[in-house]
């Protein structure tokens, strides 16, 4: 179960360390700097020397003032840190000399610089200004700011930051240096579309942040970073556009993040099934995608976006059921065909969920459905097959999912075609052997295919995963089986709720404004407001002036 | 609160998990495509014969071979006895839900088969639309010709039925099971389509008179051909006209579409039926090709005037044949008084032999001749 | 009691389906023979002035409504009638709708017995039924409307399309007889036609949890008047398809009206369990319905809060009940029973208390606002 941890102490800053009551056992080793340099800097070296992508790099400042830094190799820019760290204060620390003198009191502490604030207070207004001093003058990086202990310190060490300490002063001076590998901006992967960007998200959060920002250039736009997980401290960034999302949305996703307790968090995923509200339902509650385009349209429709760093995949929520039938492209083509589209995404995903069990159905229960000349047809086709049609529609659809995800794990180029040849060659053989007919195959070709149609492999998920019980009660009682499965889905789906959005809507609680981007995609020009089960605050899309809004 | 009720879903799981009682597999389903009956030698029995498909063969990887169907017959007091007995010699189910036809046999429809009939309208598994024919001859007969274009008999006479019957008019209107179940639950009089056999097919024309639920009758192609003029709306008919205003040969008018109205006018104990026939269609043919049909406006005229001479005469023919030959109402004019009339029917329901024999007829005929076709 | 701001709230839209679903049951499936059981003529007049009758008797229950807002009947009924009187309604209310979910779900397992799973024991499939309604009811009136916003259009839909579908059988010469009636005929005939519009009652309670309760009339009256309106056009269907007389021996003209059409091409053999599929969505929508309103009225009986345990209880209370009667005959009488109860329920009692509560000067007017 999830603990709840306390939150952090008042003070807040976005300091997101605060909030990590529970230190780790290694951390208990007093963690404040003291004014004298060597002292802080092997607190670090005790830590991190085993490691050798650690660098220690002490020096002497112009002034002669002993200086050192530390950093991850592999996380910084080096370049930053040789020239616009080390080089300023081993070349113009001149300066640092002469205001120490003229500011009277640091001169005299040399040696040590740092207890907590608390307790030195007066002694150590003097080094506070010097540490000011070197950060306003010296040090010409773009980014700074302070650490007064080794906790504050370390995360930004192992985040890619350049820990700076001075000879004499209390503090670490953080310097923004990161620079890392990734991947760079590829087309997203699972999610292609035919017309529309092809940049997607990448591992780093910072990038992906910024693609956000490159097509939401509204200053409304927040977005505030959280740390999850206690070891991985995995940065973790909220982010949604003030005055159009609700704030009770905000508060509860917030809520929820800063509840979760684990060690490590690796992908989106796994905070998807933490604050998630209904876990045992296999229908998604959360939306994902890998593209900044749906990301930016969710925004700005007054939803939630979360992204972790690590993963190019976001979280958008709240969701509704209708929402995972919608892809990118039914925007950026013309609306009839986005209707159209959408449509068929509607009937591929009903055939895909219950044609299979509507086949056992009828085999078995219920032949007058048929026209005369089918059932003799499929009559004749059945002979010689031994298992009754329950038995041959679980074999083939567990068949055809194996093939999926043995395709899935193989390479692009060969998946597909062995997904295809597999299934052509398993199916044939199959009907030759007369272990199945070939309607049969026929219907779970269909399913198969259907189910690729839904845009969100979530979703798709839980479409596949629902046939299964529903043949089971197609077997047992059935056309009415059949029903029975529908309406108990349905049941689940309209009680069904994600951050306070009904699952179901606009169709059940009834929003007609909503319809207007359920089943079809009608004209941009009438789509004027958003959403309405999401509760944005703002809910005219046209004519507003979000600046002013501030 | 969750987990009991996944604890209550799975228990309900596995309730159903226990049994399918209603499953029974395709392939162990014996449809059949028809069902005819006979009398037997003995009194109270009949000779039940089913009509079941042999799938595989029809459809089967080399079909041509062999039947198709297989007919069985059975001797026993109604059909609900022949059912069982079948089970016992075949094996698989029995399905009736595609049951295409049901033949009875002369010798049985003029003894009465209606007792027998009552089980294919309380079933829910029979098709409405399942057509039922008097055979001429033994009924079981029919089930041993193998048509040439479709894959058994049964099917062969239902989609005569199905396809021509509105194109031809001496093919007396299907009657199915939801007619003839009205018909013989309200006690009324109705007639019936009659097959029967050429060489090695069948014909499906005329139809067989019922008068208090046994047969009396044949009507022959051409009578057939009269009740449906005079009872039904027609889609296709045609009149050949011979000798029309001294001009030599036939011209040959065939029915585009044809309305009948009927309206039943009652004065004490008498009826009269105002019908109105109106008939629009277009010309043929002509054996004589010395002459431009649609030269002059008054030949046109003359045409349409003995078409309606004609019709009237055919009306006129089997009202009276309905009244004094067979002494019944089978083209169940008094169903449409009863509709119109019906407090008079109410009172009067029981005399209605007697007060049909005496009703008039007042016809009134419009044929309108559209067209000639491409020549002229 | 009644006034708890917790409780979950519905839309007046959700109300209309809520009572539309209620009415639109297992009654269309008979309506037609039990309309031709009495009368030999006139069914459509028969029909048509059940229909307004019981329009009226919902504008009844909907003012009735409108005056105690946010107030189920459990709890103006007592202000009205005095506390005694009070629980008697209550027991009165809870006993019918306990007696209502057993008779619909007795039919409609028998239907589905009759005509998709001859073979399953008539128990598995009322457990099945019980089971997925209680699961609905176990969350409040709010997810039941919703189902019922989502089933009613669908339900509407195929029964307009049953109706379309058969006009290739309509004769409309059959319809002659049927406006025909003596005022002997129609007194007979109406009392037991009337109740098969029965379900308008649920708008003693239902409207207690809108959001808005003014607009109850409107949206009561609405929902009703579709129900009746498709009922009375399947009855004219009926009669023009079948014949009036021959209604006589149809137990299931509805169903028998399904069998009559065929569409070239697919499904044509045996559209009636195409049809059947979407009378199951209406028949569930009226046990789910009835099955909470028994819980319901359960709780406030014996003066609880707490509606789960009891719709968990009376789950094999109504299996049993619904278990009882043993034969087709016993189940009409059963039928006929339960609606003179349901007929005192919905027509008597709201009327006995209107009066009362404008003679008392009870309530709320809206005139005065």
């Amino acid at each position: 179960m999830i603990k709840i941890i306390k939150k952090g102490s008042k003070n807040k800053k976005e300091d997101p360390e605060k909030k990590e009551q529970q230190v780790p056992p290694e951390e208990k080793v007093s963690s404040q700097f003291s004014k004298n340099f060597d002292e802080n800097f092997n607190k670090f070296k005790e830590y991190l020397q085993s490691s050798d992508d650690v660098v220690f790099r002490q020096f002497t400042s112009a002034t002669g003032v002993k200086c050192g830094v530390i950093f991850i190799d592999g996380l910084v820019s080096k370049e930053l840190v040789q020239m616009h760290v080390i080089r300023p204060l081993m070349q113009e620390g001149q300066n640092l000399k002469k205001t120490s003198q003229t500011e009277n009191n640091k001169d005299n502490k040399e040696s040590s610089k740092g207890a907590n604030n608390d307790k030195k207070e007066q002694e150590n207004s003097g080094g506070e200004e010097a540490v000011a001093f070197i950060i306003e003058r010296i040090i010409t990086a773009a980014e700074t700011r302070e650490a007064e202990n080794l906790d504050k310190a370390m995360l930004p060490l192992m985040s890619g930051e350049t820990v700076l300490l001075v000879d004499g002063y209390d503090k670490a001076i953080i310097v923004g240096t990161r620079e890392m590998q990734s991947r760079g901006v590829q087309e997203p992967v699972s999610e292609s579309v035919v017309r529309g960007p092809r940049e997607g998200f990448t591992e780093v959060i910072r990038s992906n942040t910024a693609l956000i920002r490159r097509r939401v250039r509204d200053p409304n736009l927040v977005q505030k970073t959280f740390t999850v997980g206690r070891r991985s401290k995995t940065p973790v960034v909220v982010s949604y556009i003030k005055g159009i999302a609700n704030p009770k949305l905000v508060e509860r996703v917030e809520k929820r993040i800063k509840e979760i307790d684990i060690d490590d968090l690796i992908e989106a995923g796994e905070i998807e099934q933490f604050i998630e509200d209904n876990n045992l339902s296999p229908f998604p509650q959360i939306q994902n995608t890998e593209r900044p385009d749906k990301a930016a349209a969710a925004l700005m429709e007054g939803r939630v976006v979360i992204m972790v760093d690590g993963t190019p995949f976001v979280l958008i929520m709240p969701a509704n059921l209708y929402q995972f039938f919608q892809s990118p492209e039914d925007y950026y083509e013309r609306w009839i065909i986005g209707s159209i589209l959408r449509s068929l995404r509607w009937l591929g995903s009903l055939l895909a969920t219950f044609a299979p069990a509507i086949y056992v159905a009828i085999i078995s229960f219920h032949p007058g459905m048929l026209p005369t000349t089918l059932v003799l047809s499929v009559a004749a086709s059945r002979q010689g097959v031994p298992f009754p049609a329950f038995v041959e529609a679980l074999l083939m659809e567990v068949t055809i999912e194996l093939l999926r995800e043995a395709g899935a794990r193989l390479p692009k180029a060969i998946g597909q075609t062995i997904g295809i040849v597999g299934g052509i060659i398993v199916g044939d053989a199959a009907v030759r052997a007369g272990i199945t007919s070939p309607f049969m195959v026929i219907i779970v070709a269909i399913t198969a295919i259907s189910s690729f149609i839904i845009p969100s492999y979530s979703a798709a998920i839980a479409f596949r995963v629902i046939r299964f019980p529903i043949m089971i009660l197609a077997a047992t009682l059935g056309m009415y089986g059949i029903l029975l499965s529908f309406i108990f889905i349905n049941i689940h789906l309209v009680v069904l709720k994600s951050f306070g959005a009904n699952y179901m809507s606009p169709v059940a609680p009834v929003r007609v404004h909503d319809w207007k981007d359920t089943f079809v995609r009608v004209p941009l020009q009438l789509m004027r407001r958003r959403p309405e089960f999401i509760d944005p605050i703002d809910i005219d899309r046209y004519r507003q002036d979000p600046v002013k809004e501030v | 609160m969750k987990n009991r009720l996944f604890f209550l879903l799975i228990v309900t799981y596995m309730l159903f998990l226990t049994g399918c009682w209603d499953v029974v597999e395709l392939e162990d389903r014996a449809f059949v495509l028809g069902i005819a009956l006979d009398k037997a030698e003995k009194e109270e029995d009949i000779v039940v014969t089913y009509q079941i498909a042999l799938p595989s063969q029809m459809f089967g990887e080399n079909p041509g071979g062999g039947e198709k169907v297989k007919n069985i017959s059975t001797v026993a007091p109604n059909i609900i006895r022949a059912n069982r007995q079948i089970l016992t010699r075949i094996d698989k189910v029995l399905n009736i839900e595609h049951l295409q036809v049901i033949l009875i046999g002369e010798e049985l429809a003029r003894d009465g088969f209606y007792k027998h009939i009552d089980l294919f309208f309380r079933d829910i598994n029979v098709r409405r639309k399942t057509n039922v024919l008097i055979t001429e001859g033994k009924a079981a007969d029919y089930f041993e010709i193998t048509p040439l274009t479709a894959l058994s008999a049964s099917q062969y006479i239902s989609d005569i039925m199905r396809l021509n019957e509105s194109r031809v008019h001496q093919v007396s209107s299907a009657v199915d099971i939801l007619k003839l179940a009205i018909s013989i639950r309200e006690g009324r009089d109705y007639f019936i389509t009659k097959v029967s056999k050429a060489e090695k097919d069948v014909v499906v024309s005329g139809a067989a008179v019922f008068k208090s639920n046994k047969m009396i009758g044949w009507l022959d192609a051409d009578e057939a051909g009269k009740a449906k003029w005079l009872i039904n709306d027609l889609t296709a008919a045609t009149i050949i006209l011979q000798d029309v205003n001294g001009i030599q040969g036939q011209v040959v008018f065939e029915v585009q579409n044809s309305r009948t109205r009927i309206k039943p006018v009652v004065r004490g104990e008498q009826v009269e039926f105002d019908v109105n026939i109106r008939t629009e269609g277009i010309v043929v043919e002509r054996e004589n090709v010395n002459f431009n049909v649609s030269e002059k406006a008054d030949f046109i005229h003359e045409l349409e005037e003995s078409i309606e001479a004609k019709i009237r005469r055919d009306c006129m023919e089997i009202f009276e044949a309905a009244q004094k030959k067979y002494e019944t109402d089978f083209l169940n004019l008094g169903h449409l008084v009863q509709l119109y009339n019906i407090r008079w029917w109410e009172k009067n329901e029981k005399q209605w032999e007697r007060i049909f024999k005496d009703a008039k007829l007042n016809l009134n005929v419009d044929a309108y001749i559209r067209g000639v076709g491409l020549t002229e | 009691m009644d006034r708890q701001r917790d409780m979950d709230r519905i839309s007046g839209v959700q109300v209309t389906a809520l009572v539309s679903s209620a009415v639109i049951g297992v009654g269309i499936m008979s309506l037609p023979n039990r309309i031709a059981d009495q009368v030999k003529t006139g069914a459509t007049v028969i029909a048509i002035v059940s229909a307004v009758m019981v329009l009226i008797a919902t504008y009844i229950v909907a003012f009735l409504s409108r005056r105690f807002p946010y107030r189920t009947v459990f709890d103006y009924g007592p202000t009205i009638v005095g506390r005694i009187l009070g629980k008697l309604i209550t027991g009165v209310l809870l006993f019918d709708f306990i007696l209502v979910s057993s008779i619909v779900v007795r039919m409609f397992a028998y239907v589905i017995k009759l005509f998709l799973l001859e073979q399953t024991p008539i128990e598995v499939i009322i457990i099945s039924i019980l089971m997925v309604s209680a699961y609905l009811v176990q969350n409040g009136i709010n997810p039941i409307a919703r189902i019922c916003e989502l089933f009613f259009p669908i339900t509407i839909i195929a029964l307009s399309l049953l109706l379309i579908l058969s006009l290739q059988n309509f004769d409309f010469k059959e319809l002659y007889s049927s406006w025909q009636i003596g005022a002997m005929d129609l007194l007979k005939g109406i009392p037991s036609t009337m109740l098969a519009y029965l379900g308008f009652e649920v708008l003693l309670i239902v409207p207690a949890f809108m959001i808005e309760p003014k607009g109850v009339i409107k949206y009561g009256i609405t929902g009703v008047g579709a129900a009746v309106v498709l009922y009375i056009v399947t009855v004219v269907m009926c009669i023009g398809v079948f014949s009036g007389d021959d209604l006589r021996y149809l137990l299931y003209p509805t169903l028998e009206l399904a069998k009559t059409i065929s569409f070239p091409g697919a499904f044509a053999e045996r559209f009636d369990i195409f049809f059947a599929v979407f009378w199951v969505l209406a028949v569930f929508t009226t046990i789910a319905i009835y099955h909470y309103l028994s819980a319901f009225s359960m709780t406030r009986f014996f003066g609880l809060k707490n509606y789960r345990p009891f719709c968990y209880f009376l789950l094999p209370v109504i299996y049993f009940l619904s278990l009882s009667p043993q034969n087709i005959y016993q189940t009409r009488l059963a039928a006929a029973l339960v609606s003179y109860v349901g007929g005192l329920v919905s027509f008597v009692l709201p009327v006995v208390l209107l009066v009362t509560a404008l003679l008392r000067k009870k309530g709320v007017s809206y005139r005065e606002k």
